[in-house]
């Protein structure tokens, strides 16, 4: 009766054991903004929240943050940046900096089109981002460093996900109990 | 004899080939043309078909044209009407083009005749040729017009000549208060821009703020904490005093008692005991001021000369950073600290420098990269920057005790006697190389250093608690910025020094007489001058520019007069290139409006025009005249313009030229034009224009 039984396990088993688990991405937008002329410098803004939902059971294994030094509200104008840095997680990482007086970001590109920017976590960063995952909110500022005006343009983070280790193995098993179970019902 | 003149004259003919560098020729690519709007407030257009007898306007118009500019129409009580759907861009001038390529951002003066001024804003898709409204504030008032001529009720002296200065995503606009007994008199009306999608204008007022502005500055020293610039200081000087602002320059180790031969070689050329101070004021032509008549602080200490060498070198016994120069200045009251200078490094002189900065006045702290004499030395390094914010460093604002000091450094990538060294670099070297262009250590014999242009730069702390709109202080007599340095901090820009009527003062050699046509002289003098601020408000002028035009000149070909709104482009070449509004005795008139001219400059202070009055970029109706200077009969211009033959509607004025980069060889530009009758004709003034133009010569980065 077992007989037929242990080819399906076997087989059951290695797909198990090679299954990836399921990935999927999750991302949240800050829209774009102007800010205001200044002097006064360092000054730093809290730009916005990323809000997102991680499902029950399910770990986010990595990220990245894009977005545009200057937008296209104001050609000539907008479309740069003053010198700043931009951080996640109330400044404990830092994503986007425009450093340079020479930078695209704040002399403009050729084009005349804002300067973009990317940034993707390590998995330090995860770790200390775990905290906000599980909030479900991530705080997006910026610091200026001389004068002028910190323009954006749309702000994105995308996450990726995947279920926990634990309960993808969980489902597995489950799945393979079944599978037996049908089986045997069958049999019968 | 006949050996000397062939010589000479094959030095001739060297100098005579010696390279130049490349000035741009611009050709046109398209014909001019009228721009259109779409929306916004009436246009000439809505008011025609006009009729004119015997020079004035009688049907047609914005009283009783076809759709008059208030309704229920003429001056019965009705309101100002708009622009529907779509034309000819008119009455608008002195446009400001922001944006590259085909993305373009206008401000333009709207300025129906003797009716309301205000100031609009138009966004274009295709690089300048059409317009769509988007923004009209600072709106005179709200009158509707008594008469098509309107000249008895009408006010059209508002706020107008609008221009941006940006830096860092941001910016503020300028205006000229063109009211009588305000306009070239005040200062120029600023204002704030909180710019936001579609609304670049955000946060102007609808209406006028005119009357008194909500503040007047108050007249401090901005932008320069302080500044040595060596031409200004007496031959002969130690220890320069500033020109502007007050601080300390001293030499720095100048005065040591270092012994022995360690790393010199040959020793017998080295061995020194020690040093004296020995520096002064003395001719250098080059780095930021090119003038004939430049010079600088040179730095150098002759040995004690007790069987060394007796030249004015500095002593290669003396450890790395203790020779050079120290500045202290004080920037109390002051945030964002630039320190900015000109290093000239002679052939023998050490070849690597290093700065340092304190904020205690004894500790000093290395800032920057250590810098590299230009290879062979006896040349500058011109505008070293340190931007201490830009570094993070925020340590030195509002010190007392703030000071950097420029000291030579050993080089490290020296290998000769002596090196390699236990653990770091020891030997200095000169900036003159070795024929295989290897470092060579310093000989010490005669090498020096020579500093010029030293600022310490710095917004005050007021900055921001500036109330806006508020005038301009420090500018003399602005009718308008001419162009900014773009991306540059603190900001620098030309503006249009008008004085009414002060060519008065000038031999009647000297002064414009009636023109050709019989229109009365005018006697007015515009003088483009360079001015800087750390605010935006406070203006710290930096004199009189160079070779745009002559003040003086009553010739029908030369430039006597410019205007504002002017456009700067930067080239391959590094030049500068800037088109601007022209005008000369022709014109009865100093609003520079006979031409459109182009020049290039290395600096923006020294300027060589290019398209003049004779060969212009764009010009108004030929006129043939005999010339007060030549007295020869001349026809103006000369050739033909850059843009092919004038068009009646820029037959009477063309200026206001915005060049607007669309690719590594062409701009768009959009000027501004009249026709030639627009004194009696108001169907066909203040058009703003397009024209495509193409640069040879050089590229435009």
């Amino acid at each position: 009766m077992l007989k037929p039984t242990i080819p399906a396990v076997i087989f059951a088993t290695a797909l198990v054991a090679l299954a990836v688990p399921a990935m999927a991405d999750i991302s949240s937008t800050i829209p774009e903004s102007d800010g205001q002329f200044t002097f006064i410098t360092p000054a730093t803004t809290t730009l916005g929240d990323f809000t997102f939902a991680i499902p029950t059971g399910w770990t986010v294994v990595g990220g990245t943050i894009s977005g545009t030094f200057g937008n296209t509200d104001v050609p000539g104008l907008t479309n740069t940046a003053a010198l700043s840095d931009y951080f996640v997680a109330n400044g404990a990482i830092q994503v986007a900096g425009c450093d340079s007086f020479t930078d695209p970001c704040t002399a403009g590109t050729v084009s005349g089109a804002p300067d973009p920017w990317s940034y993707t976590f390590s998995q330090s960063d995860l770790t200390t981002l775990a905290p906000y995952f599980s909030a479900g909110s991530l705080d997006f500022s910026v610091t200026q460093n001389f004068v002028g005006e910190v323009n954006t343009g749309p702000v994105t983070l995308d996450l990726q996900i995947t279920p926990e280790p634990a309960s993808f193995f969980f489902t597995c098993v489950l799945c393979l109990a079944g599978i037996v179970l049908r089986r045997r019902f069958r049999k019968a | 004899m006949k050996i000397e003149l062939l010589a000479l004259g094959v030095c001739a003919a060297l100098c005579a080939s010696a390279p130049v560098m490349a000035q741009v020729t611009w050709s046109a690519t398209s014909s001019p043309i009228p721009t259109t709007l779409a929306g916004g407030p009436w246009l000439l257009a809505q008011g025609g078909p006009y009729v004119e007898t015997a020079g004035t306007t009688t049907t047609g118009g914005p009283y009783d044209g076809t759709t008059p500019y208030c309704t229920p129409g003429g001056a019965l009580g009705g309101t100002p009407i708009s622009n529907t759907p779509v034309n000819p861009m008119q009455p608008f001038y002195f446009p400001f083009v922001a944006g590259r390529g085909l993305t373009l951002q206008g401000y333009f003066d709207y300025r129906p005749r003797d009716i309301s001024e205000a100031i609009v804003s138009a966004a274009s898709a295709d690089g300048g040729q059409t317009w769509t409204f988007q923004q009209q504030v600072e709106n005179l008032n709200a009158v509707c017009p008594q008469s098509d001529a309107n000249g008895a009720n009408g006010n059209e002296n508002g706020e107008g000549h609008p221009n941006v200065v940006s830096f860092g995503g941001g910016g503020l606009i300028y205006f000229l208060d063109r009211r009588n007994g305000h306009a070239d008199f005040d200062g120029l009306l600023v204002h704030t821009l909180t710019p936001k999608a579609g609304l670049p204008l955000n946060g102007l007022s609808s209406l006028t703020e005119l009357g008194p502005p909500t503040v007047v500055a108050s007249p401090t020293t901005a932008g320069i904490i302080t500044q040595w610039n060596m031409e200004l200081s007496p031959s002969g000087m130690t220890h320069p005093k500033p020109n502007i602002g007050s601080g300390t320059a001293n030499p720095l180790g100048m005065v040591n008692s270092y012994k022995g031969t360690v790393n010199c070689s040959p020793a017998s050329s080295c061995n020194f005991t020690g040093s004296v101070n020995n520096e002064d004021i003395t001719s250098t032509t080059g780095g930021t001021n090119q003038s004939y008549s430049a010079e600088a602080w040179r730095i150098r200490g002759p040995s004690t000369n007790t069987g060394g060498a007796t030249g004015n070198g500095w002593n290669t016994q003396a450890p790395q950073y203790t020779q050079g120069a120290q500045f202290l200045v004080s920037t109390s009251g002051y945030h964002n600290i630039v320190f900015e200078y000109d290093w000239y490094i002679t052939a023998q002189g050490a070849r690597n420098l290093q700065a340092q900065y304190t904020v205690n006045g004894t500790t000093w702290i290395n800032v920057g990269p250590l810098y590299v004499a230009p290879a062979g030395g006896d040349a500058y390094y011109p505008q070293i920057v340190i931007n201490f914010p830009a570094l993070g460093i925020h340590t030195v604002d509002n010190n007392p005790n703030f000071g950097v000091q420029l000291v030579s450094a050993y080089d490290p990538t020296f290998v000769g006697p002596g090196t390699p060294c236990p653990t770091t670099a020891c030997t200095y070297t000169a900036a003159k190389l070795s024929s295989t262009g290897a470092p060579v250590q310093l000989n010490n014999n005669s090498g020096n250093w020579r500093f010029d242009e030293i600022n310490v730069l710095g917004t005050p702390a007021t900055a921001n608690t500036l109330t806006f709109p508020t005038n301009t202080v420090g500018l003399t007599n602005p009718d308008g910025i001419l162009v900014s340095a773009p991306n540059t901090y603190p900001f620098k820009i030309l503006y249009v020094d008008k004085t009414l009527n002060g060519d008065y003062a000038y031999p009647t050699s000297e002064q414009c007489g009636p023109t050709p046509s019989g229109k009365a002289a005018n006697h007015d003098i515009a003088q483009v001058r360079a001015a800087t601020s750390s605010d935006g408000v406070h203006w710290t002028d930096q004199g009189a520019v160079n070779g745009l035009n002559n003040t003086t000149t009553v010739s029908y070909s030369g430039i006597r007069y410019v205007s504002p709104n002017g456009s700067l482009l930067k080239l391959s070449t590094g030049n500068w290139g800037l088109f601007f509004g022209a005008g000369n005795c022709l014109d009865g008139d100093s609003d520079s409006f006979h031409a459109i001219a182009y020049a290039e400059s290395p600096d923006l202070i020294n300027w060589t025009v290019i398209n003049g009055i004779n060969n212009p970029i764009a010009s108004v109706s030929t006129v043939t005249a005999t010339d007060p200077v030549t007295h020869q009969v001349v026809t103006i211009p000369s050739a033909a313009p850059v843009v092919g033959a004038t068009q009646p509607w820029f037959s009477g004025r063309v200026y206001g030229p915005q060049a607007a980069w669309a690719s590594s060889n062409t701009v768009n530009l959009i000027f501004a034009g009249y026709d030639a009758a627009y004194s009696a004709d108001i169907s066909d003034y203040r058009t703003i224009g397009h024209v495509s133009l193409s640069a040879a010569g050089a590229t435009l980065p």
